[in-house]
């Protein structure tokens, strides 16, 4: 079976509430929903579900493109532990916005060459460094930062923050600056590492969600739009093409559906595997949908350019495929 | 972990490492795609030994003389054939395309004449549905049969039948009724190939071996209980056997992909080219691939809608096209140990494959299906 009936009923609950989302999506998303709590142990007050749920309610959030800071919070929060007790509780109850810093001005394409650096003094961790590309940074109440010695946790109201625009208005980004901050170390460079896989594999399941949004999008519109006299889908030329791109859509699900589920030991390939097939997949359907809709794709009023951008956006986060695919190789050992 | 599952894996290796030795140990590697012309005669007496042992039929029911094995089992057993590096299989068309066909649609008579001389290995089969004018469009199928007393009198061509050569019987797909549409007057016929009024004759392909064969039909006879379902009822039966055909063995498949896969990798380190940036980009994404292939069948494993089927073959047949355009991406690849026409591995990869993307419904007809199920069957032309 690929999914259990619990799974199913999460993504229908999930599915509705999204499709009638009103005022306060945020505090009812993680307080009525609890989405946020899925990631959480159940000794902080969390529900300890399993990966396998938290990327249910990625692809769901993913298809409706939301505008929350959900993907970064709930990632963030599966990849704290113990060490990290003191925050859990309130990531768990949705009054602490999390998310994770790992990029630097310059080494996007080098995640091997941060210069951020931790130092123990009498009274504890000092963080100094830049981070860049730090989603929802300018919100977020809490920042898990990648340092050379580890995995860090400072708050927000210690740092520096230059809120960006972004092509995806969907979602903020910021550059956040750490001046000798003072920082609780929650966990060594395995920890930081497996905090990057983490949020490779949220992308990954998000992404997989805005793919197959856009696919399904873009087959009610052939069905719908008549030109010649007859239905858009009545065409070869669209429907070959239209179904090379529910294969891609269909191998990111199985990509994702694995890394969801795979031993702690493989994550370090399977997530950065399914983030490339993922985000390869979204960009690829999501462009095709505005060629697919001609003009009206087009225009700021459809959907469709939404859409792309988050997916371009994706694509781009915590190593483009290009740099994803290097590191892959290195891990599989070729 | 399941521990019956890895006793059964335990019991299948067992009895590979025992039997595929002495006069069995020249078959590890040989046959299968691209080399199926390699020693026919020890592989028949393989196959024998396969069938002795119980392991053709492992997943037919228990009530046809089957082992009633599940998915995961059948599972095992392919790759840790594949691993074991058994020969390419010459019982499979009737193990897997006419036999479950049979379950489903043949009379009690026909599942006990046919089924246990296919476990055995004692007959082999072949499938006779290709026709020069009936390729992709299968139900425009011209081979005809006409009903004369107690046989079937049949006349006509097929063409691409794998292993016509060795089979003692091949079923037919054959035009019945010339009045009816043209999907409603086709029969599923059983006929034995040792008789005068049929000649095989292989095809030589663009690698220079021969996989594949005409077959002719000249009057050609087989006894009139030797028909799957009514007379035109062949186009339900006809697709319910491609079902088969797309669905079978894949993560056993996937062993052999990942062997090919390694070799193409190594011969890229050995002459330098994962030092190329770009072509390690290239081989990582074909890794990459690969495990996809395997996700996707655990993902799917069990599932049966036509459109689960045709998107896995899209996607092993263009992964394994593109692995054989990397396996002779480089000058040396180009020359041939002289004659006869004498292929390396890569480059019999690298030719073979440009088949993978044509049989069993080509990708075009695959994107067919998935379209339909994606849009409905709007236009469809």
């Amino acid at each position: 079976m690929t999914y259990t009936e619990e799974q199913q009923q999460l993504r229908d609950t999930v599915r509705a509430f999204l499709s009638r989302r009103g005022e306060d999506v945020w505090a009812r998303l993680t307080g009525e929903l609890g989405l946020t709590a899925l990631a959480v142990d159940e000794r902080h007050g969390g529900f300890g579900a399993t990966l396998a749920e938290v990327g249910i309610a990625l692809e769901e959030t993913g298809r409706v493109l939301l505008a929350a800071p959900y993907l970064p919070t709930v990632a963030t929060a599966a990849a704290l532990g113990d060490a990290a007790a003191d925050v859990l509780p309130g990531i768990a109850d949705g009054t602490t916005v999390a998310t994770l810093a790992v990029a630097e001005p310059g080494t996007a394409r080098r995640l091997d060459a941060l210069t951020t650096t931790a130092r123990e003094t009498a009274d504890g961790w000092r963080l100094d460094g830049v981070k860049e590309y730090v989603l929802d940074g300018a919100g977020a109440d809490l920042f898990a930062v990648v340092a050379d010695a580890g995995l860090f946790l400072v708050r927000a109201e210690d740092t520096n923050r230059t809120a960006h625009s972004t092509l995806d208005q969907t979602r903020p980004q910021a550059r956040v600056a750490f001046d000798g901050v003072r920082a609780l170390r929650v966990g060594d460079e395995r920890a930081a590492a497996r905090a990057v896989d983490l949020h490779l594999l949220a992308l990954a399941a998000e992404s997989l969600g805005v793919a197959r949004a856009s696919l399904e999008a873009t087959a009610a519109y052939l069905n719908t739009r008549t030109q010649f006299g007859v239905s858009l889908a009545s065409f070869q030329a669209l429907r070959h093409r239209i179904a090379d791109l529910a294969v891609r859509v269909e191998a990111a699900t199985s990509a994702v559906w694995y890394a969801l589920r795979a031993d702690p030991d493989e994550l370090p390939v399977a997530a950065p595997l399914a983030k490339v097939v993922a985000t390869e997949a979204a960009y690829a359907v999501t462009a095709q949908s505005i060629q697919l809709h001609g003009g009206i794709g087009f225009t700021w009023e459809h959907d469709a350019h939404r859409y792309f951008k988050r997916a371009t956006t994706n694509r781009q986060l915590f190593g483009d495929p290009v740099t994803l695919r290097r590191l892959i190789g290195t891990r599989a050992g070729i | 972990m399941d521990h019956d599952l890895e006793a059964f894996r335990a019991e299948v290796r067992d009895w590979l490492a025992d039997h595929l030795t002495g006069q069995f140990a020249p078959l590890v590697g040989a046959g299968g795609p691209g080399r199926e012309h390699e020693r026919t005669d020890l592989r028949i007496a393989w196959e024998r030994e396969l069938g002795a042992a119980g392991w053709i039929g492992l997943g037919w029911p228990v009530e046809v003389g089957g082992k009633g094995a599940d998915i995961a089992r059948q599972v095992v057993f392919f790759e840790e054939y594949a691993r074991a590096g058994g020969p390419g299989r010459l019982s499979h068309i009737g193990e897997y395309l006419l036999a479950p066909t049979l379950i489903a649609y043949g009379t009690p008579e026909q599942k006990r004449r046919f089924l246990p001389p296919i476990a055995r290995a004692e007959e082999l089969w072949c499938q006779g549905y290709s026709e020069p004018e009936a390729g992709s469009d299968l139900a425009s199928v011209r081979t005809t049969a006409v009903r004369e007393g107690d046989k079937w009198r049949i006349t006509g061509q097929k063409v691409w039948t794998s292993l016509a050569h060795l089979a003692q019987w091949c079923f037919v797909l054959c035009r019945t009724d010339p009045d009816a549409p043209r999907h409603r007057g086709l029969s599923y016929l059983l006929v034995p190939m040792d008789q005068p009024g049929i000649e095989v004759r292989p095809i030589v392909q663009l690698t220079g071996t021969s996989e594949f064969n005409e077959v002719f039909f000249d009057g050609a006879v087989t006894a009139a209980e030797n028909i799957v379902g009514e007379p035109g009822d062949g186009w339900r039966a006809a697709l319910a056997t491609l079902g088969f055909e797309r669905g079978v063995a894949t993560l056993g498949q996937q062993v052999g992909f990942a062997r090919e896969l390694d070799a193409v990798i190594a011969a890229a380190r050995a002459d330098g080219r994962l030092d190329d940036p770009v072509h390690y980009d290239r081989l990582v994404d074909a890794w990459i691939g690969l495990r996809v292939l395997r996700y996707h069948a655990l993902r799917t494993m069990g599932a049966s809608s036509g459109a689960t089927a045709s998107i896995a073959k899209l996607l092993w047949a263009d992964w394994h096209q593109h692995l054989g355009e990397l396996a002779v991406d480089e000058p040396g690849a180009m020359l041939t140990e002289g004659e006869p026409y004498e292929l390396s591995d890569a480059q019999r990869l690298f030719l073979f494959t440009r088949a993978d993307t044509i049989y069993g419904g080509s990708n075009e007809i695959q994107r067919g299906i998935i379209a339909d199920a994606l849009l409905g069957k709007v236009g469809r032309r």
